[in-house]
């Protein structure tokens, strides 16, 4: 058992590691650089500017740049990073660092208000749609759950920034709090607190409901499948032969071997919602993690992406290192590798 | 000649109805119940600009709530550095050198109120009484210290004075010696957009290291580009007072002359990520008004009345560029053939129809957008107008006879060359800018239809500037062909001799061009580069300078070193029902930015009861 904590904790190191020299030379590799991404920006921005001051600020910006080999660069990266320090942004002028230490618990509200959601309604859709096996709700919701699944969620983002944001003007298009609300978290202030976070809400409204959307349908499935499953096992006639109630064998027997089976797939969404907040971030002007990742992009901004990129694939790979060591702890059924030493 | 007199604005009209006070940081409280006669303010276009506020115009407590799309937090006052420089505010807290009136084609005095030139010698005179907001007065120090700066940053006044001839010799008046005669047009465009915004701390340590032959370092190694000033000390009438991470507030500065123009105390800037935002809150009410704003027809079309828009011209479009050195686009009579396939008014109409002028005739002077019928560009043509092609567009047996008379032949609805190569190329554009692609779009359509088989890529900005167009990866592209100034030699100067011209268009210094207006006439050799030193220097005005232009535009229009398609406006929004404005059609509304520019000379005020 020890054994295979210590594999898991290699391979995951590992993946980090592997994970961080791809994308440090891939970005690299992108055509066009910082230099030519701030021209772009000039041009479209200060068309009064004469060509000489645009070459200077671009060769200002390419000073900033490195030249050292990219080899030198990348070990000096990762001596950095192995530090804690993920460089400069030099499009924001700021320490990576701090801008995704003001991103993180934005991508975190949300995704994780998200999945909570998603995981009730589609466990409780799930169990349900099981327990009436063949009924036209079943079927129904069948459908729905494998149509709003194939859909990507920044698809319902645009339909429903417009249609509920923009024709209506029920929610906010963009932000993450109203201009004119101050960020309060103090329980001295309770009034203001529940204020904030009641206007952080509604600007996240939409985003949460995007990937509920398009989330709970593959849990509502995994579910109904994996109750049937059981519905058909031997232990539940004998249950049933028992004599106890339709209640304690539907929570007991049921609920809890065919939820069991989704706690690593929940951990694992976890971890890749913070990768799919990319486009959605984008689409709602959210700046979480996922909207720096395009702000870096777009402007070829080394540090910033490198800086996102990390926190997306950390996130991944802790999140499956998790659900990987801790499901034969919740799951007796499952046997490690190797199983007991 | 300047006239040192501001020009002043109208008495508000009066409206017998009480006003929701916005509280100051509250949300925008949206339409107002019962439409408060937008109509019947002073915009309606027809303000004459001799009157004055009154007197009594009420100050009102209320502020001017606008947009900014900087996260606020990281916004600084350094013009020279342009990541998050704030643009928008950076036009109340400083004021301009001399501000630009874009219709008529008119300055106005701003930090300099006149001004004298000679063939050898440029006269400022500083206006008076204008205050740094830390305290001191606006002296001929200060501006010699910005225009000193702007040529060691590359601005176009290096090009005919240098920093050593620049000199304050009293406390008001400054004197630029010039290296080569300059016409009064040139010397004003070069001042155009420049703002009093070099404090003496940090920048006059910034222009001793330059003028020591250093980069232009302070002593704590910021360069001019990436210095960044947080509470900056400016010259115009609000200053900077506070921001959080939401919101920028600015106060009325009591001791600048034009602030008995303004009657509110404050200047706010909110923050939104992008334009849906700024759509909503203008059509709610949350912000009175946006310096510039891209609002398709279908979402102005929902805007309420209060809002009111102005057009204003930025002297900016965009055309197709060749690669000159390319075997097809080399030969002139390819260029003038897609010239004549390209409809260039159903271009515009598909990239912008409320905001896009198709060029009248490709010429490369611009001002496209008609004034009172008439095409502003095509005056520089004089009684020549008709001896220009107008490349209609559409125009197949024009384009096939060029074709064929360029050893081309169709086959199988295909132009292939005398070696059987097709006529083909990808048109690039950056993906991101929506009428760059509209407007590709629907070139590649006439194109194809016609039979030259060209294909629309969309390229990430990086990419498209970094790889293609300055890194010669390109055979046509989407691209400007202005500089922003309204003034001819400009344009010519891009097109013709300068560093895009060689390294991008690779168009040769010297053509050979028959004389104006006649195609079939003996050709004879043209260099661009005499002309345009002639024009440098010519009298405005002249007959001189109208014969310069002709001939420089004759060289656009039938050799196309670049093909002008359109030209673009740029929206700006100022909401009516707490505010009394002047109209669009007032030459003070065309100066950048209706909503930072008309408060100044009092047509933009606060509506008391």
């Amino acid at each position: 058992m020890v054994r295979y904590y210590i594999k898991r904790t290699v391979q995951l190191l590992v993946t980090i590691v592997t994970v961080v020299s791809l994308s440090f030379f891939l970005i690299r590799f992108l055509p066009g650089g910082p230099a030519d991404a701030l021209r772009a920006e000039l041009l479209q921005n200060n068309p009064g500017m004469s060509q000489a001051q645009i070459n200077r600020r671009v060769e200002a910006r390419l000073n900033i740049a490195p030249d050292d080999p990219l080899l030198v660069q990348y070990t000096d990266y990762l001596i950095n990073l192995s530090q804690g320090d993920m460089g400069t942004s030099t499009t924001q002028g700021a320490p990576v660092t701090e801008i995704l230490a003001s991103a993180i618990p934005w991508t975190i509200f949300v995704m994780a208000t998200a999945v909570g959601v998603a995981f009730v309604i589609g466990i409780s859709a799930g169990a349900l749609m099981a327990y009436k096996e063949g009924s036209r709700f079943d079927s129904t919701a069948t459908v729905a759950a494998i149509v709003t699944n194939s859909v990507p969620d920044y698809i319902y983002g645009i339909l429903l920034l417009w249609i509920l944001g923009f024709q209506l003007g029920l929610f906010p298009l963009g932000g993450r709090y109203s201009g004119a609300v101050e960020p309060t978290i103090n329980l001295l202030t309770p009034m203001q607190t529940v204020g904030f976070l009641g206007d952080a809400l509604r600007h996240a409204a939409l985003l949460i409901t995007s990937v509920v959307i398009f989330v709970w349908g593959g849990w509502a499935l995994g579910m109904r499948g994996n109750s049937i499953q059981i519905l058909g096992e031997d232990y539940l006639r004998v249950a049933r032969l028992r004599g106890l109630s339709e209640r304690r064998i539907a929570l007991r027997y049921v609920g809890r071997n065919a939820v069991l089976p989704m706690y690593t797939a929940m951990l694992i969404t976890v971890g890749f919602l913070f990768g799919g907040s990319v486009i959605l971030e984008q689409i709602f002007s959210y700046p979480g993690v996922g909207y720096y990742m395009i702000e870096g992009l777009h402007r070829r901004d080394y540090p910033l992406m490198m800086g996102v990129f990390i926190v997306i694939t950390i996130t991944v790979a802790i999140g499956v290192y998790i659900a990987d060591l801790t499901y034969g702890w919740i799951d007796p059924r499952a046997s490690a590798d190797g199983g007991s030493d | 000649m300047g006239d040192s007199s501001l020009p002043t604005g109208k008495e508000p009209v009066r409206l017998n109805r009480r006003r929701l006070l916005q509280a100051a940081g509250a949300a925008g409280v949206g339409s107002i119940a019962g439409c408060i006669g937008g109509d019947q303010d002073s915009g309606n276009g027809n303000s004459s600009s001799d009157s004055t506020p009154s007197d009594d115009a009420d100050f009102v407590d209320q502020p001017f709530v606008s947009v900014e799309t900087l996260a606020i937090d990281q916004m600084h006052f350094n013009s020279y550095n342009q990541d998050n420089f704030a643009y928008s505010p950076g036009y109340l807290v400083f004021d301009e050198l001399i501000y630009y009136q874009a219709d008529v084609s008119e300055y106005q005095p701003g930090i300099v109120t006149d001004w004298e030139i000679t063939d050898d010698l440029v006269t400022l005179t500083v206006r008076e009484g204008v205050p740094w907001h830390g305290g001191e007065e606006v002296t001929a120090e200060d501006v010699a210290r910005k225009l000193k700066l702007g040529v060691y940053d590359g601005g176009t006044m290096g090009r005919f004075t240098s920093a050593e001839s620049i000199e304050a010799t009293d406390e008001y008046t400054v004197e630029v010696g010039l290296e080569v005669p300059v016409s009064e047009e040139i010397f004003l465009s070069s001042l155009k957009g420049d703002s009093m915004d070099v404090p003496e701390d940090p920048y006059q340590e910034i222009l001793e290291d330059f003028e020591d032959g250093g980069d232009g370092v302070t002593s704590n190694g910021e360069g001019l580009a990436d210095l960044t000033i947080d509470e900056p000390n400016g010259t115009g009438p609000f200053k900077y007072a506070d921001r959080n991470e939401q919101e920028l507030v600015l106060e009325r500065t009591e001791e600048h002359p034009d602030a008995e123009n303004i009657n509110f105390p404050e200047y706010r800037f909110r923050y939104f990520e992008n334009n849906q935002a700024q759509w909503q809150a203008l059509q709610t009410g949350e912000v009175d008004g946006v310096a510039i704003l891209h609002v398709p027809p279908e979402i102005h079309d929902g805007f309420p009345d209060e809002v009111k828009e102005y057009q204003i011209t930025p002297n900016w479009g965009a055309g197709v560029i060749f690669d000159h050195e390319h075997k097809h686009f080399g030969q002139r009579e390819v260029r003038q053939a897609i010239a004549h396939v390209i409809d260039r008014e159903d271009v515009a109409t598909s990239s912008g129809p409320r905001t896009k002028a198709p060029v009248d005739i490709p010429t490369g002077i611009p001002g496209n957008f008609e004034v009172d019928d008439e095409i502003p560009a095509n005056d520089w043509l004089g009684d020549r107008v008709d001896e220009y092609e107008t490349y209609e567009g559409q125009n197949t047996d024009r384009a096939a006879d060029l074709l064929e008379s360029a050893g081309f032949q169709k086959d199988g609805g295909t132009w292939h060359d005398s070696d059987g190569n097709p006529l083909q190329f990808p048109i690039k554009a950056p993906g991101g800018w929506t009428d760059y692609v509209d407007a590709c779009q629907v070139m590649v359509q006439h194109l194809s239809d016609f039979g030259i088989e060209a294909e629309f890529v969309a390229r990430d900005e990086a990419a498209f500037f970094g790889e293609d167009v300055y890194g010669d990866g390109f055979d046509v592209a989407m691209f400007q062909w202005t500089t922003a100034q309204a003034y001819p030699y400009f344009n010519f100067e891009f097109m013709l001799d300068s560093p895009d011209q060689t390294d991008v268009f690779k168009y040769p210094d010297e053509i050979e061009l028959p004389p104006v207006g006649e195609p079939d006439g003996a050709e004879e050799p043209f260099v661009s580069a005499d002309e345009l030193e002639d024009l440098l220097t010519v009298e405005t005005g002249s007959d001189e300078e109208a014969e310069l232009v002709q001939r420089l535009a004759w060289a656009v229009n039938y050799d196309l070193p670049v093909l002008p398609i359109q030209e673009t406006v740029d929206q700006s929004f100022v909401r009516t029902d707490n505010w009394d404005v002047v109209g669009p059609d007032d030459s003070d509304a065309q100066v950048d930015w209706p909503m930072t520019y008309l408060p100044r000379v009092g047509k933009l005020t606060a509506k008391s009861e």
